[in-house]
């Protein structure tokens, strides 16, 4: 049998060959030393790759995490204003009922308003009038 | 150590107490992941600060009952690649400080002799990881670090799952090169 490709025994050292290519793949091994040194450097990468040295953590993350406490504070204190707004919500929405309720129309309004001009300016022309002649 | 569901209840009613138990529990964690993506001190950290100022925005729409690792880890890897995209440059190189530390910390445990050879090899793998190119050397991390499925790491990636066992496929061949090279050097 012909060498199985670099890519299959990565994926036969991998455990990602179906059971039956495994078995092939077994088989060829047992009698093929340039293949068993191919697995055997595959295994090695793996376990390598797989038990890495963990980086030391920088002292800055320190510094990092209070300027992320801030904007989290920041964030929260905005957050907290907009739930205030939305709580006014409802009593606003009352407020509004009441007055297109409650209060007369604005044309009626203004109808009082004239009324109550009209009246007055005649109650006050006579009076102007008598001033006028007193002076005279 | 606080629990997932714990942290993100106290996070969602806007206490800061929640907010600091998700850093003390994950900060160290995803500047590693993205150490190990960028290989460069500087962009893990503004990488670790931009992953946490996502979450500040975000926690508040989280499901209480999922881990956040897996959460973590997604947007630790966009906002890696992202990064990637947007400083495209030659590849990192490893520092010699680290590589030293390295050795004399393995030096200072048990036997020196083995410990100075382990400390190489690490030293030249190390050395070899930085040296492939970025999107390759995310997915040996998320396939042999994060141990993510082939179809995961695609979905991850946003990555067809046969260019990503082809990346797979290539770096391992180019590590195993480069391995073997400095063992001839």
């Amino acid at each position: 049998m012909r060498c199985p490709g670099d890519e299959l025994l990565q994926m036969f050292t991998e455990g990602e060959l179906d059971p039956a290519a495994g078995e092939i793949v077994k088989v060829h091994l047992r009698g093929c030393s340039r293949c068993q040194a191919a697995v055997a450097r595959y295994k090695q990468l793996l376990w390598d790759l797989e038990h890495p040295e963990e980086p030391p953590l920088p002292p800055e993350l320190v510094e990092q995490e209070h300027r992320l406490m801030q904007a989290w504070a920041e964030e929260h204190k905005a957050v907290r204003q907009r739930r205030r707004a939305l709580r006014l919500v409802p009593a606003w929405a009352g407020y509004g009922i009441l007055w297109t309720r409650y209060v007369p129309p604005v044309e009626r309004f203004g109808r009082f308003l004239s009324r109550t001009g009209r009246s007055l300016l005649a109650s006050r022309v006579p009076f102007a009038r008598r001033l006028l002649e007193g002076r005279r | 150590m606080a629990a997932d569901s714990d942290i993100v209840r106290l996070c969602q009613q806007g206490r800061s107490e929640g907010f600091a138990l998700l850093l003390e529990e994950y900060q160290g964690r995803v500047y590693r992941r993205a150490y190990s993506f960028l290989r460069h001190r500087e962009d893990a950290l503004d990488v670790t600060q931009e992953v946490f100022l996502r979450a500040v925005r975000a926690i508040g729409h989280f499901q209480s009952d999922r881990p956040l690792w897996p959460w973590l880890r997604q947007v630790t890897t966009r906002a890696c690649l992202n990064y990637i995209r947007d400083h495209r440059q030659g590849p990192p190189t490893v520092s010699l400080d680290n590589v030293l530390a390295q050795g004399e910390l393995a030096a200072a445990e048990g036997d020196p002799e083995q410990h100075a050879l382990l400390a190489w090899d690490r030293a030249m793998l190390e050395q070899a990881l930085a040296s492939l190119p970025p999107v390759q050397r995310m997915v040996v991390v998320l396939r042999h670090q994060e141990h993510l499925s082939y179809g995961e790491i695609a979905q991850l990636l946003d990555l067809p799952l046969g260019t990503v066992k082809t990346y797979l496929f290539r770096a391992r061949q180019a590590l195993i090169r480069a391995m073997q090279q400095a063992a001839v050097d």
